[in-house]
């Protein structure tokens, strides 16, 4: 569970994120929002990466600054944007290196960890793959062994940076489907900033809008994504497409607004 | 692999200016191993091998362990594939420590010239250190630009040393700084071995943090370890190697930006594999350039010359292979 109350950072006296609130149990919370408008620094700052922030980001009703840093990474699994790897592991070392908030001074894997990370590897579908380089990878198996590392760390929280950047279609509905199963099956609140608003009805329980003029929104996803909130965000006129129970929305190009 | 060190070890020494058979050697060994074997050994034979190319081999081994596992750990935590333990600048620092001791003294005193070489060198990173830490965010592209620009005031210094210098110092320093072995003895041994053991069995147990490191700055905070912290750690520990071993042979180079490629290619980036198998391969590879350097031409050239001559196709090679990941 995570709640986050009147969070606001500056970086050198100019307001990066300002008043934000929002609280969730589990599921999937989608964070929406321009370019430049700070939805990375608002996941790296729920994530604890960014100390200097006013208001509280509380976890199970905890603060997180009062967290070890240890602790914190047996609580929230963050993925940054880009993940770039130097060295060039297999897949299954990679992954292994999700349970090094676990691991004691000398740092030897327990037969407990081989266990999680044969197990997350299978239900991944990266079995097969598990000791070719990461190098050898398509940019879709890197970023589900990324995933797959993050799965590592039993993190009840995990926040992903724009996991679906440069994906195609498909590999972008796979990820979507699996992050949406996960959130279910194991009860995990997973956090995604992403740019395609489309998929906010059909995949998204929740959604936050991060709007120009540090003006956000929040709520369920069904009720808070419409023509009227998309155009405070975008400054665009939207054409809505009612699909079932999902909504898409077209930009309407010619409008001069 | 292990083995191979030892077989190039008793290789070593048999071969030089005196050829000494493998039974002189065994009989060497058993001499020493058992006091009451009443073998005869020739006082010469005794002489060369106990006094000359024993220390000269265990000297070496440290060496290219140490120079090797300290390019492993640098180019791990810097994620870069070209820093090498003189990017620090800790070896310039070093040289210029030597020969101001060199300059300034009468006597040779290797206790002074150690001395002063570790401190310079840890004054070298101490102020990479400083100059990254005033860039927070950049730390990383600041510290290399940083260690390169002093690596350049410490050599021009050096030259500025020898410049002011009558001629027969200026061939001390000038020897010193092309990297040698000639001089090896068994007190150069037993100031290495120390530091080195220590830091060597500190790098094997926490490998498993480099892997960690190895993803970054974000990544690694994600996972629960203080990154800075760490980092600051292991630059300390590869400063102490780097330093010490520049005092006692002079900077030495390829060895720790070679090893780590050649370990990785054949046996995978997973550093707690990497780690002691640098620590061997670099003692083999050494102990090869140091063979050349004695024995493959009519006098002694200086070994780091040889690494230098040796290093440039391999360097090409690293270069290669990375184009082509």
């Amino acid at each position: 569970m995570i709640s986050v109350q009147n969070l606001s950072l500056f970086v050198q006296n100019k307001v990066i994120l300002e008043n934000i609130n929002f609280s969730m149990d589990s599921g999937l919370l989608g964070v929406f929002g321009p370019n430049g408008i700070g939805k990375s620094t608002l996941l790296r700052t729920i994530a604890g990466h960014h100390k200097n922030f006013t208001g509280d980001v509380l976890i199970n009703s905890i603060n997180i600054r009062s967290f070890h840093k240890q602790l914190l990474a047996r609580n929230i699994s963050f993925i940054p944007q880009e993940y770039t790897t130097y060295l060039d592991f297999s897949v299954k070392d990679l992954t292994l290196l999700g349970r090094t908030p676990y691991l004691s001074l000398l740092g030897k894997y327990s037969q407990n960890d081989f266990k999680i990370v044969e197990t997350i590897l299978h239900d991944i579908g990266l079995n097969q793959l598990q000791d070719r380089p990461i190098s050898s990878l398509s940019s879709g198996e890197r970023r589900l062994t990324i995933l797959s590392m993050a799965l590592a760390q039993m993190t009840p929280i995990i926040i992903l940076d724009e996991p679906t950047n440069f994906l195609d279609i498909y590999n972008t509905v796979k990820t979507l489907r699996l992050l949406k199963e996960l959130s279910i099956t194991k009860k995990k609140l997973i956090i995604v900033s992403i740019h395609d608003i489309n998929f906010a009805t059909s995949f998204f329980d929740s959604v936050l809008f991060l709007c120009p003029d540090k003006y956000s929104i929040f709520g369920e996803s069904k009720i808070i994504t419409n023509e009227v909130n998309l155009k405070k965000m975008f400054g665009l006129d939207f054409q809505v497409i009612h699909e079932g129970e999902s909504s898409f929305f077209v930009p309407k190009i010619n409008s001069n607004t | 692999m292990l083995g191979l060190l030892i077989s190039i070890s008793i290789m070593s020494l048999m071969l030089g200016k005196y050829q000494i058979s493998p039974m002189q050697i065994a009989a060497w060994g058993i001499s020493h191993v058992n006091t009451n074997s009443g073998l005869q050994i020739k006082a010469e034979i005794e002489m060369i091998l106990s006094q000359i190319r024993m220390p000269r081999i265990l000297l070496v081994s440290l060496v290219g362990a140490g120079l090797a596992v300290s390019g492993t750990v640098l180019q791990s935590i810097f994620r870069n594939p070209l820093v090498s333990p003189y990017i620090l600048g800790i070896s310039s620092g070093s040289a210029f420590g030597v020969s101001l001791v060199i300059l300034l003294f009468q006597v040779y005193n290797p206790f002074l010239l150690q001395l002063s070489a570790f401190l310079f060198g840890s004054l070298s990173v101490t102020i990479v250190l400083i100059a990254s830490k005033l860039f927070p965010g950049r730390d990383t592209i600041i510290m290399v630009l940083t260690g390169i620009i002093i690596s350049s005031f410490f050599s021009a210094s050096v030259s500025l040393i020898q410049y002011f210098t009558d001629d027969q110092k200026i061939q001390t320093i000038l020897f010193w700084t092309f990297g040698s072995f000639a001089n090896a003895n068994w007190e150069n041994v037993f100031f290495i071995a120390p530091i080195l053991l220590l830091c060597g069995t500190l790098f094997i147990l926490k490998s498993w943090k480099l892997n960690v490191l190895s993803l970054g700055e974000v990544e690694t905070t994600s996972l629960g370890l203080d990154y800075k912290r760490q980092i600051f750690t292991f630059i300390i520990l590869t400063s102490i190697i780097t330093s010490s071993v520049t005092a006692v042979c002079g900077p030495i180079g390829w060895v720790g930006l070679i090893i780590p490629h050649i370990v990785r290619f054949l046996g995978g980036s997973n550093n707690t594999f990497v780690v002691p198998c640098s620590l061997v391969s670099g003692a083999i590879f050494l102990q090869c350039i140091d063979l050349i350097a004695r024995y493959s031409f009519p006098f002694e050239i200086p070994v780091g010359i040889v690494a230098a001559l040796i290093g440039l196709p391999f360097f090409i090679f690293v270069l290669i292979k990375i184009r082509v990941a």
